[in-house]
Order: structure tokens, then sequence, then C-alpha cells
């Protein structure tokens, strides 16, 4: 597939990935907090769904034979600046009210917060490649590798997807319940 | 039936078909070391290479035969023929056998590791520098398996050294074989085998 071809998927999919954030509602910066205080599961619910969703395609797609999963990337996992990268965007989240994506989405629709936020955004990317000499170590400290869930835990992946698809419907079930209770 | 409704049974039908499809194959992989023994003792089972050519031409598993998933679907064999089916990954592995099992075959089985534990179990025994007693008789065993296969046992390896993998109890993640297969392959070659 040529680049302008991939480039031109990428921004269909991002495209629509924005549209259903928006459709979800998680443009506005108190839906999102909600998480944080338990007050709303939106975030929890549409993102959860998503990794469903495609956790169930990529499954079927390549037991199937419709998908190589050897040419899907892995990212590798960096135990200790993941965990650190984890905890900051945690902060900034609860902070602004907006993560990357849902800031542009906010922004898209005309609020200001999320222009804000994408200023912010901007700020910190100049100034962690500013520090990153000084930031070097730490941030190719604790290489596991690309790493899997079954390789892991040392079960079939089917078995990770049904349970984690089991997970999902449970938590699916306790926000509903918690939506309902006044 | 609303939309949540279908949306839930859609996702109890394809997670619990996920945990179901693996449940069924979870019990149904071959060490290496009984595939070895299988072919030794005459008992003849079909054993099928789902890797690439280039892959299949570096090393393959005696008598084995290089397939493809889509192969296997107009694979005609008698039913009760014993079908050993190892890949590059295990999902590759894991759907030449759901593909097999669909048309009919019941003895299908999945090369436990893929050809990793082929390499290091069959081809290339090692024996520790430190070999206990127990360690040395399972040696003996496994050698006699890798002579008979052309392959050459190595001696006097450091513990450090030693391969790792789901055959030993409390194996971690460090001996996957998508990542030492082809190193390996590549060490052998090498070593003019």
């Amino acid at each position: 597939m040529s680049t302008a071809s991939s480039l031109g998927i990428a921004l269909l999919l991002g495209v629509a990935f924005g549209w259903l954030l928006e459709r979800a509602g998680l443009g506005n910066a108190r839906k999102l907090v909600g998480q944080f205080y338990l007050t709303d599961l939106t975030v929890l619910e549409v993102l959860f769904s998503a990794l469903v969703t495609a956790m169930l395609g990529v499954f079927w797609l390549d037991r199937l034979g419709l998908l190589d999963l050897r040419a899907v990337y892995l990212p590798e996992t960096f135990a200790l600046p993941q965990a650190l990268g984890g905890a900051l965007f945690g902060g900034g989240l609860v902070l602004a009210g907006l993560c990357p994506g849902t800031s542009c989405v906010a922004a898209a629709t005309g609020r200001a917060d999320g222009l804000a936020v994408i200023g912010g955004l901007v700020l910190g990317i100049l100034a962690f490649n500013s520090a990153f000499d000084w930031l070097r170590q730490i941030y190719a400290s604790t290489p596991l590798g690309p790493l899997t869930l079954p390789e892991l835990l040392h079960v079939p992946a089917g078995i990770v997807v049904g349970t984690v698809t089991a997970m999902a419907l449970g938590v699916f079930a306790g926000a509903r319940r918690l939506r309902v209770q006044p | 039936m609303t939309l949540h409704a279908w949306l839930l049974a859609v996702a109890v039908i394809l997670g619990g078909g996920a945990a179901a499809a693996d449940s069924l194959l979870a019990g149904h992989e071959t060490s290496a070391v009984a595939l070895a023994e299988a072919i030794v003792n005459g008992e003849m089972p079909r054993v099928f290479d789902l890797r690439t050519p280039a892959e299949f031409e570096a090393f393959h598993v005696p008598s084995a035969t290089r397939t493809t998933v889509r192969d296997l679907l107009a694979l005609d064999l008698p039913r009760p023929t014993r079908v050993v089916l190892y890949a590059g990954d295990a999902g590759e592995a894991a759907r030449a056998s759901m593909v097999l099992r669909l048309r009919g075959y019941r003895d299908v089985a999945v090369l436990r590791q893929g050809l990793y534990e082929w390499l290091t179990r069959v081809h290339e025994p090692a024996l520790a520098v430190d070999a206990t007693v127990q360690e040395r008789a399972t040696f003996e065993r496994l050698a006699a398996l890798s002579r008979y296969f052309g392959g050459r046992p190595r001696l006097d390896v450091p513990r450090a050294e030693m391969p790792s993998g789901d055959w030993k109890a409390g194996a971690d993640a460090g001996s996957r074989p998508s990542m030492n297969t082809a190193l390996l392959v590549a060490a052998i070659r090498r070593r003019g085998c």
C-alpha cells in the first residue's frame, strides 16, 4: 500500500474517531472529569467498548485468515517510563479535563478549553524534546519488549479475549446500575 | 430486541467463541520430544510447516511438508490421520488447527512453541556444565533422538546459556520462540548442519 493510501486511510479513521468521540459526548471536559469522581462513567464505557470491539475484531480476523497479525506493529513495553508517563498523563487529564484526542474534538466544536489544552500539549512536546538528552536514560529504561497478555500469563489468546470480554460486560452492567441510581 | 441487547449477544458469542475455540486447542499441543519419538517409533504423523518457503528452506522438522492455511482447506487425508502443525506464530497454527478440526480431522495437534522447541530439545539438546544426575539422564535420551535426526547435542553448556521454554515448570517469557527461532536456525546453519 502506498504512503498516500495509508495517509488517506489514517485521515478517514482519524475523522471517524473524532466524530465518534464527539457523539459520545467526550468533547465535554465535565464528562471526562466525572470519570475520576465516579459520577459519570461514559469514558470507561466508550473506551472499554472500543477496546473490546478492536480485540474481538483482531482475534477473529486473524483466526479467519483475513488479517496477518505478524504485520501488525506491537509497541514495546518500557515499564518505568510508561508508568511515569501514565501518571503524568492522568494528572494532566484531571487538571485539563481533556486528553489529546478529546481536546481536538473540543476545539473542533469551538470550545476555548479545547484550544487551551492543545496549546499546552504543544508546549509539553517542545519541553519534552528540549529535555530529551536529560530524560534519555529514563526513557529507555526497564525495556520488556513487545508484551502480550497471552505470553505473560501463558494462556491461549482466546481465553484472554473471552475473559476481557466478560470483564467488559461486567463493567458495563455496573456502570448502567450506577447511572440508574439517583 | 433493542440495539443494546443485540450488541450484548454479539459480544457474548464472539467472546465466548474465542475462549471456547482456544480451550479446545489448549489440550491439543504436542511437545517436540513427543513428536520426535512418534516419528522414530514409525507412527507416521503428518507434519505440516506453515512458515514461509524461505524459513522452511532454512530448516524444518524432518518429514514436514510446507503448506498454507488455504492449502489445508483442500487437504484430503483419511480423517483418523494424526496431524501435527507448526507455524511462525501461535495464531496461525491455531487457525490451521481450527480449519482441520472443522473439516473433520480429530487428531490434530500444534507443536508446542513451534520450531523453537524442536531446535532446542531435539536438534540441539544441551547439557549444562553443572548438570544434575537427572538432567544427564534426560540429556542421554534427547541426545539419542538428536543423533537419529542428524542433530548435534551440545555438552558443557554454561548454565546461563541453557535454553528455557515451556517444557520447564515456571518458565518465563524469555524464551519466546518467535524471537529466538530465526537466530537459532542461523546459528545451526553457520555450524554446518
